[in-house]
């Protein structure tokens, strides 16, 4: 940069013309043509790029931000992004309950017992921020919103690392279950199930027997809802023995 | 294969124009692998984004410059990621702060390691720019930023200034003057 006198208005429309690819083919050669054989030309050119790109690049900063902030509450987005009419929403959950409830009337009695009894298992709350268990959180993010499969790949990365953490053991077999993966599911469970301390021994348990019912194994699951010490699956043992 | 060309083209060219969408996606894809990466090498969520949104500019600024024409640019902007912070970790500035305070050092990761003269001198002037752009009115800023950043016409900008298409002319053509002169002083007053 020198400091002589700034550019003129001309000069600087110009030049913005080029930075925004608002040229056409044959002004855009003109120009650089141009360029070439004005050494002072280039020279402004130059200066006014590098104020051109500041000032697009704090702008660019201050949208970072912003994108960072929206991924720490996807839920902002989802509002956002939606642009479905309500009334074909209300369709498709009509047809689906229609189609649940035929399911209902359908399936072997076991099947039934598991429909009526398997809500998934609402989740923690989300706290966001610099929290060390960021991951864990986002994951929780993922599963409320029912993405099962992102949130069981978030949360196994995790348990590579801490094989042992019940909360993490439970909420992986919930989603499992969620998700539809029984087997997957009975098998964190039964981590959790053979805890003794593990906070979530009894909801852990419970969701076992659902999900040894949902395979229609009815034994095994009187064997993990006897371990569960609860009210919900106290009935449904009787249930299941009537 | 096709397909995977012309969407690389269509990031391109969108980073190119600010295309705020492209640029979101490529966040959104991008961030969470570069922080896991850093989570997994001695790094905390602090610095897993300080690092990241530097990789980003840096992404953008060469897409810019021209540097990088085509190409993957999630991969392109994740290796630029992965290079800072190995180049952070092996900086002496991450050595000093092991033992004491781990939070406090990310201000510095931007001039370290101790770039080549005429890198230093890129920087120097990028940051007078910066400081003079702060200085810069509000009014001037905003209106900048709807201008070069945004891409919005002049005609809509104006109407959202409440002022004739011509003024609103006439001031984006006074504020990058001002700008100007702003970023000389302040260099000079740095020598």
């Amino acid at each position: 940069m020198n400091d002589s006198s700034y550019i003129s208005q001309e000069h600087q429309e110009t030049f913005e013309r080029y930075l925004m690819d608002q040229m056409d083919d044959r002004e855009r050669s003109q120009f650089l043509e141009n360029l070439e054989q004005d050494a002072q030309l280039m020279q402004q050119f130059n200066e006014f790029k590098a104020l051109f790109h500041s000032v697009e690049e704090a702008a660019l900063r201050e949208e970072l931000e912003s994108f960072h902030s929206e991924l720490e509450s996807p839920s902002k987005k989802t509002t956002k992004g939606r642009t479905f009419p309500i009334y074909k929403i209300a369709a498709v959950i009509t047809v689906l309950v229609v189609m649940g409830l035929w399911l209902l009337y359908q399936k072997d009695p076991s099947e039934k017992l598991y429909q009526e009894y398997f809500t998934a298992d609402p989740g923690l709350p989300t706290v966001m921020g610099n929290s060390s268990n960021y991951a864990f959180y986002e994951a929780m993010v993922d599963y409320k919103q029912g993405h099962y499969k992102t949130a069981i790949s978030k949360w196994e990365q995790l348990w590579a690392q801490k094989k042992d953490n019940d909360t993490l053991n439970y909420f992986l077999g919930s989603a499992y279950l969620a998700d539809g993966e029984t087997t997957r599911a009975i098998s964190f469970f039964d981590l959790v199930v053979e805890n003794e301390q593990a906070s979530f021994k009894n909801e852990a348990a419970f969701y076992q027997g659902l999900a040894h019912l949902k395979n229609g194994d009815t034994q095994a699951a009187l064997k993990s809802l006897k371990k569960a010490q609860d009210e919900k699956s106290r009935e449904l043992i009787k249930k299941l023995k009537d | 294969m096709g397909n995977t060309h012309q969407k690389a083209g269509k990031t391109v060219n969108g980073f190119r124009k600010n295309d705020s969408e492209t640029m979101q996606a490529t966040y959104q894809e991008v961030y969470p692998k570069v922080r896991t990466h850093i989570l997994k090498n001695n790094g905390n969520e602090d610095q897993a984004k300080d690092i990241f949104q530097e990789a980003f500019v840096a992404c953008w600024r060469n897409i810019k410059d021209g540097k990088f024409l085509e190409g993957n640019v999630s991969g392109y902007l994740f290796t630029i990621a992965k290079n800072k912070w190995t180049d952070f970790l092996r900086s002496s500035d991450y050595k000093k702060t092991i033992n004491t305070d781990s939070q406090s050092f990310l201000t510095v990761v931007q001039d370290d390691p101790i770039p080549k003269e005429d890198i230093l001198e890129e920087e120097q002037n990028r940051s007078a720019m910066q400081t003079a752009l702060s200085q810069l009115g509000e009014n001037c800023r905003s209106l900048l930023k709807m201008f070069y950043f945004e891409r919005r016409s002049m005609e809509e900008i104006s109407k959202e200034m409440g002022m004739a298409p011509s003024s609103a002319r006439n001031q984006k053509y006074r504020c990058m003057e001002k700008l100007r002169s702003l970023s000389l002083q302040i260099k000079n007053n740095e020598r």
